[in-house]
């Protein structure tokens, strides 16, 4: 969901035959010029928290997978309701 | 610029450095920073509540960087950001020292610092949350919370506490893409991020009638996903298994702040963003108010139908969040009031019900379900007073903080018509289920029943931190029963505020 939310996000900052938000070497621009460069800044924000939540979600695949032997959340629910039963 | 407007960024700059610090430190030693943190941070936001009481009444607001709005970034500060601020420390502290000996024995010895990691941006992300004033700051920041209740869950190693994990990060990041899906529709439509500015573009373009559907949406998908992260029914399934598998200090902190955090920024977006008069004309509220109702009234009935302990104070919270939106759904101030010290008095209870409940599942080997816990509140006294206020302030019995809330809603409640009497209803069915799952409990932790089971008496030393936080949980809690007035008289002024900080 967070990828299609970005390429949105990034398609907003989209404007018809304007530049790339780069300064060029002689100096100081017309902001008219360009596309709006906030959206992009704001992508690559959330793509740094997409990833960072990435990597705790895959250790905690990794940390289910050391516990149960399986990712198969049917198979992961029915042995935790044996281990409350035996409780 | 006078120093103490710099405490606000010192509270979450401090907070984010002092994760940083904790790694240097040995294992349990880290708790140290936490604790030193925690204290200086409540000291510096009782210090801004005190200069905008007194010295400079009001609120102000702080340049992020070199640049002013709208370029910059900045955050504000009224009343009610660094009450609720404080309230977060007082909490977080009180929690991660009661539940001290159950972290050092739940998680592993190598963990014990990665647990006061998260804690601290646990904090710099709830601080941040309170006095942001920008709307993708706080989208990063509820990101941020959402790691670090995250790791506060996973680091229980426990199967059932990783399964809890995977099902609260599920519903968190349907919640964090709803509302950041919400804030491009905003950007798309204003061009702005900073709360003023949205504010003013938003009021424009609704009186001329411009984009009011793509608004409309934009603020339901705002709403919404605010509402699934604070676990608004009936997206509260995750809360039994999250609340109940943690170490008792995680459950407290989750369930007494991180979700008050997410209803704090949802007071913000509403008032100071959307505005009061479009979030009453879109009609929003009354879809908060249904399905706060419906979250006081299933919350109860689940908690009736649990047989554990931990379980039964998890629903509690769910229905007490359905409470907390029922008040935004009234769409008064009075209503506000009456949600805001609902907040207050939720995060003062929950944390000290978790940790008396942990305190009696010890003296029965750590079982939590209702039959071996009989008695258990003999054996361990201390736990069983706390549990017993928890339970009759939850109950809204006098003198006990509970009562303020919901005396203050039913107040709230009249002069609505057809919203009266659905408030009043649901506040006197609910308050009876509270009274059923409640007292059940404390009849039965107290009841001199016999059943086989190995029982341990549990002394003040046995636990002096944990029998400590909860006499002091106590104390507050009757304090502020007692003594609301003051409160209330922050929240009145504080709401003035909020509604009109530009």
């Amino acid at each position: 969901m967070d990828t299609g939310v970005y390429l949105f996000l990034a398609s907003m900052g989209y404007i018809d035959n304007k530049l790339t938000p780069i300064v060029p070497s002689q100096g100081a621009v017309n902001p008219t010029d360009y596309i709006n460069p906030i959206p992009q800044g704001l992508v690559l924000t959330g793509i740094v928290v997409s990833v960072s939540v990435s990597a705790l979600m895959l250790a905690l695949t990794v940390m289910l997978y050391k516990k149960y032997r399986t990712l198969n959340l049917d198979e992961i629910y029915d042995m935790c309701r044996k281990e409350d039963n035996e409780q | 610029m006078e120093f103490i407007k710099n405490f606000p960024f010192f509270t979450i700059v401090l907070s984010l450095l002092s994760s940083v610090i904790c790694y240097a430190f040995k294992d349990k030693k880290a708790r140290f920073v936490s604790y030193a943190l925690l204290l200086i941070s409540g000291g510096m936001s009782l210090s801004v509540i005190i200069y905008n009481l007194t010295v400079e009444p009001g609120y102000f607001v702080y340049r992020m960087g070199h640049y002013d709005a709208p370029i910059g970034n900045e955050i504000s500060a009224g009343l009610l950001e660094p009450f609720f601020a404080l309230l977060f420390e007082i909490v977080i502290f009180l929690s991660i020292l009661g539940g001290a000996k159950h972290i050092f024995s739940d998680i592993d010895e190598s963990k014990h610092k990665i647990f006061y990691i998260m804690v601290n941006l646990a904090h710099a992300a709830l601080c941040a949350l309170c006095y942001t004033n920008d709307i993708f700051t706080a989208y990063v920041f509820i990101e941020v919370c959402t790691i670090a209740s995250c790791a506060l869950l996973m680091s229980r190693s426990t199967g059932r506490a990783l399964v809890a994990a995977t099902r609260y990060m599920i519903f968190s990041l349907i919640g964090s893409g709803l509302t950041l899906i919400g804030i491009i529709l905003l950007y798309s439509v204003t061009g702005h991020l900073l709360f003023p500015q949205l504010y003013s573009s938003i009021q424009e373009l609704w009186a001329t009638g411009q984009y009011t559907f793509p608004l409309t949406i934009a603020l339901g998908l705002l709403v919404s996903g605010l509402a699934i992260k604070s676990g608004l029914c009936p997206f509260h399934l995750w809360m039994p298994d999250t609340y109940g598998t943690a170490t008792p200090a995680a459950s407290g902190i989750l369930s007494g702040v991180i979700s008050k955090g997410y209803i704090f920024l949802l007071l913000k977006v509403i008032f100071r963003v959307i505005g009061f008069e479009i979030f009453t004309e879109s009609h929003i509220e009354v879809i908060l108010l249904v399905l706060g109702v419906c979250g006081m009234i299933f919350g109860s009935v689940s908690a009736m139908h649990t047989n554990n302990i931990n379980f039964m104070i998890a629903y509690s919270s769910a229905a007490q969040i359905g409470y907390i939106y029922m008040g935004l759904g009234l769409g008064t101030k009075e209503a506000l009031l009456a949600s805001l010290f609902h907040i207050t008095a939720h995060a003062l209870t929950k944390p000290m019900l978790f940790l008396s409940a942990s305190g009696l599942s010890d003296t029965v080997q750590g079982k939590q379900t209702f039959a071996p816990l009989c008695n258990s509140a003999h054996k361990n006294k201390v736990a069983g007073i706390a549990f017993a206020a928890g339970a009759l302030s939850m109950v809204g019995i006098p003198i006990f903080t509970g009562f303020i809330p919901k005396l203050l809603f039913t107040l709230a409640s009249f002069g609505h018509s057809t919203k009266t009497y659905i408030v009043l209803i649901a506040l006197a069915v609910s308050t009876m289920l509270n009274v059923v799952y409640f007292l059940r409990t404390l009849i039965n932790i107290y009841s001199m029943r016999k059943v086989d089971i190995k029982r341990v008496s549990i002394h003040l030393k046995d636990n002096f931190s944990q029998s400590v936080v909860l006499a002091v949980m106590v104390a507050i809690n009757i304090a502020v029963g007692l003594h609301s007035q003051p409160i209330i008289s922050l929240f009145e002024k504080g709401i003035e505020i909020f509604m009109h900080i530009r």
